[in-house]
């Protein structure tokens, strides 16, 4: 379920049909180092969660999937 | 094509992209990288001047220009077939930069240029226009119906004269304007950032320009000498930008949030130019003759 909310997301910031675990978010969604912390608000006000500062880590947010691994540390308790 | 390429716009990027797949060292033109941090607060923050207008540094294709490595001229085309044929003609040392519409450009490249005239790198192939955008790197065909819908109708011709020779190589390390061996630190205080309107975007768009000048840094020093230390500062760099956004798009940060940010980025920056001094008093040798 939080796969597909934020796919869902992804889709509407990056204009895409579909996107993929493995997709690159700079290279294959166009999300560059700005639009992802845009995303990550989006993402917080979504699952209703506040990410500590030290995981606004746009090194270690690369990939879809990092993004699903990032938001589930936060929603599963 | 645009990988490891440290442009500050557009234009940069295609040019040193072009240089670099030639074979060029386009490390040498970030030559003059060091800009103190005193010099950046002061044009971005306190005075407000966007990454597009600051003039803290020669863009790369005027030392090319002023080397006599390229020409590049500004034309204006109202006629989508005479542009297409003026790009057929090109030579292999020819390259067009061809400037398209915002909406182009942030609806089908996805680029989030800071300025509006956002130009790409277009070639033609058969009876299609094939275009390349910098960030991000993004190919896209388009026939000249498409095309000319896009084209706002301005465009730089860019041609490649010659290559980087040794005697570029030392005058670009002469020219320096900012030398990090010459230069003090910078003592940022809280009393600074009082009073400044839209502190938390100013102080962004501060740190992005360091973003890529830590890069450009890393590598032209590194030609010289062990730029390790500066890589390693990289992504710390990247995070502090990306804190500074988060709390730029929540809104309602305290300045004593901004003056820690900024304090520790000082730190950081200041530290990397205290190295840089140490490792090239001991290790440069390179002479103008």
């Amino acid at each position: 379920m939080i796969e597909k909310k934020i796919n869902d997301i992804l889709m509407e910031v990056a204009f895409m049909d579909e996107v993929l675990p493995n997709a690159d978010l700079k290279d294959d969604l166009g999300i560059d180092s700005l639009r992802i912390i845009e995303l990550i608000i989006a993402l917080e006000d979504e699952f209703e969660i506040t990410l500590l500062e030290n995981d606004l880590n746009p090194d270690k947010i690369r990939v879809v999937k990092d993004l699903y691994d990032l938001i589930s540390k936060y929603t599963e308790d | 094509m645009y990988k490891n390429i440290y442009g500050l716009s557009c234009i940069e990027n295609h040019v040193l992209a072009v240089l670099k797949n030639r074979g060029e060292k386009t490390g040498f033109l970030y030559h003059d990288s060091a800009v103190p941090l005193r010099e950046l607060f002061g044009c971005m923050v306190k005075r407000g001047i966007k990454q597009e207008n600051f003039d803290c540094l020669s863009r790369v294709q005027d030392v090319l220009k002023k080397l006599g490595v390229i020409s590049l001229e500004k034309n204006k085309t109202e006629k989508i077939e005479d542009f297409f044929n003026k790009i057929k003609d090109c030579g292999n040392s020819d390259y067009i930069l061809a400037q398209v519409t915002p909406d182009f450009s942030k609806t089908v490249l996805y680029s989030r240029a800071l300025r509006v005239d956002h130009y790409i790198l277009v070639k033609t192939e058969g009876d299609v226009f094939k275009i390349q955008n910098d960030i991000p790197e993004r190919a896209v065909t388009l026939d000249k119906q498409q095309f000319s819908d896009v084209f706002v109708g301005e465009y730089f011709k860019m041609t490649v004269l010659r290559g980087i020779g040794y005697k570029d190589v030392c005058n670009l390390w002469t020219s320096r304007r900012h030398k990090p061996e010459e230069q003090e630190a910078f003592d940022l205080r809280r009393s600074d950032l009082e009073g400044i309107e839209e502190l938390g975007i100013k102080l962004r768009n501060m740190v992005g320009v360091c973003k890529i000048l830590l890069r450009r840094m890393a590598e032209y020093y590194g030609i010289y000498i062990n730029t390790d230390f500066i890589w390693k500062t990289v992504s710390i760099t990247d995070k502090l930008y990306a804190t500074l956004e988060y709390h730029n798009l929540r809104k309602n940060v305290p300045v004593e949030k901004y003056y820690m940010l900024a304090y520790d980025f000082n730190n950081i920056y200041t530290d990397i130019l205290k190295q840089l001094q140490i490792y090239l008093y001991n290790k440069v040798d390179i002479r103008n003759d």
